[in-house]
């Protein structure tokens, strides 16, 4: 499975969910702002791997779209957070590199970014619904369900 | 104040960013990236960066690395009990306390062994 833009994101895009983002999203800041300033820089530091969007995300996606939706986000949400370990450490080098603040920050999010794409790539590409779907084990009658489930042609 | 409702803003708007960002892709193991994307790091970084200079920056970005083992039991904690199907409760705190314990103890390894002030 390849990834691509889906094409009814905008209809369906909801301004109280993503309000809700904001908020929480303002919120975590705010408290990670707060726990560094009390705490020191290195609980500080802690706090900027805080999972913001994840607990909104998951919620919204399992109450909307079943379970075995919010299972899969969760799945690909696991490689985002390993790829926080590549921000961190290009942060890091590049800070002790003497780049400027920009430069560090458009540096560590492409580390990000590109060490999540590529470990997707490496998991996830050959995904199919069916196969998916059986290998997170979700049993007839959840939401989210599909009937083809486990009848995925061998390779 | 001031300070505190800019992070408000910046954190706020970052993380709707990453937001739509993963509404605007597909399939949900590929917008999942961005669910876990380093939102609260950026606009936090940027104005450490700002106020506090690069100093207090590095031991953040150091110490980050706890965080980010902690995101990641977070993340294996959601799909324990989303595969569980556990009710909201325990769905809603165990990953917070699965993120706790473990960023948690990475920081205190991290910080005996010397490796950060």
């Amino acid at each position: 499975m390849k990834p691509g833009i889906e094409s009814g994101a905008l209809k369906n895009a909801k301004p109280g969910a993503l309000a809700i983002r904001f908020l929480f999203g303002g919120l975590v800041t705010v408290a990670a702002g707060l726990l560094a300033k009390q705490y020191g820089p290195a609980v500080g530091g802690v706090a900027l791997a805080f999972p913001a969007l994840l607990p909104a995300a998951l919620t919204m996606v399992n109450d909307d779209e079943g379970r075995a939706r919010a299972v899969e986000e969760a799945r690909g949400a696991r490689l985002g957070a390993l790829a926080l370990a590549g921000f961190a450490m290009t942060a890091t080098w590049s800070l002790r590199a003497g780049l400027s603040p920009v430069v560090t920050l458009t540096l560590a999010t492409a580390a990000w970014l590109v060490s999540a794409v590529v470990m997707w790539f490496v998991v996830h590409h050959r995904d199919t619904p069916g196969r998916r779907e059986e290998a997170e084990g979700v049993a007839p009658g959840d939401a989210g369900y599909r009937r083809d489930a486990g009848t995925v042609p061998p390779q | 104040m001031g300070e505190l409702a800019l992070r408000f803003v910046i954190g706020g708007l970052v993380v709707s960013l990453f937001s739509l960002l993963g509404e605007f892709v597909k399939p949900k193991t590929f917008s999942g990236l961005f669910a876990a994307a380093p939102s609260v790091a950026i606009g936090s970084l940027a104005l450490t960066l700002a106020h506090q200079g690069p100093r207090a920056a590095e031991t953040n970005t150091q110490c980050m690395l706890a965080g980010t083992a902690g995101m990641v039991a977070y993340v294996v904690a959601c799909l324990f009990t989303l595969r569980r199907q556990l009710g909201v409760v325990a769905a809603t705190t165990i990953p917070w306390a699965v993120w706790g314990l473990v960023a948690g103890s990475v920081l205190l390894v991290v910080r005996y062994s010397g490796a950060v002030q």
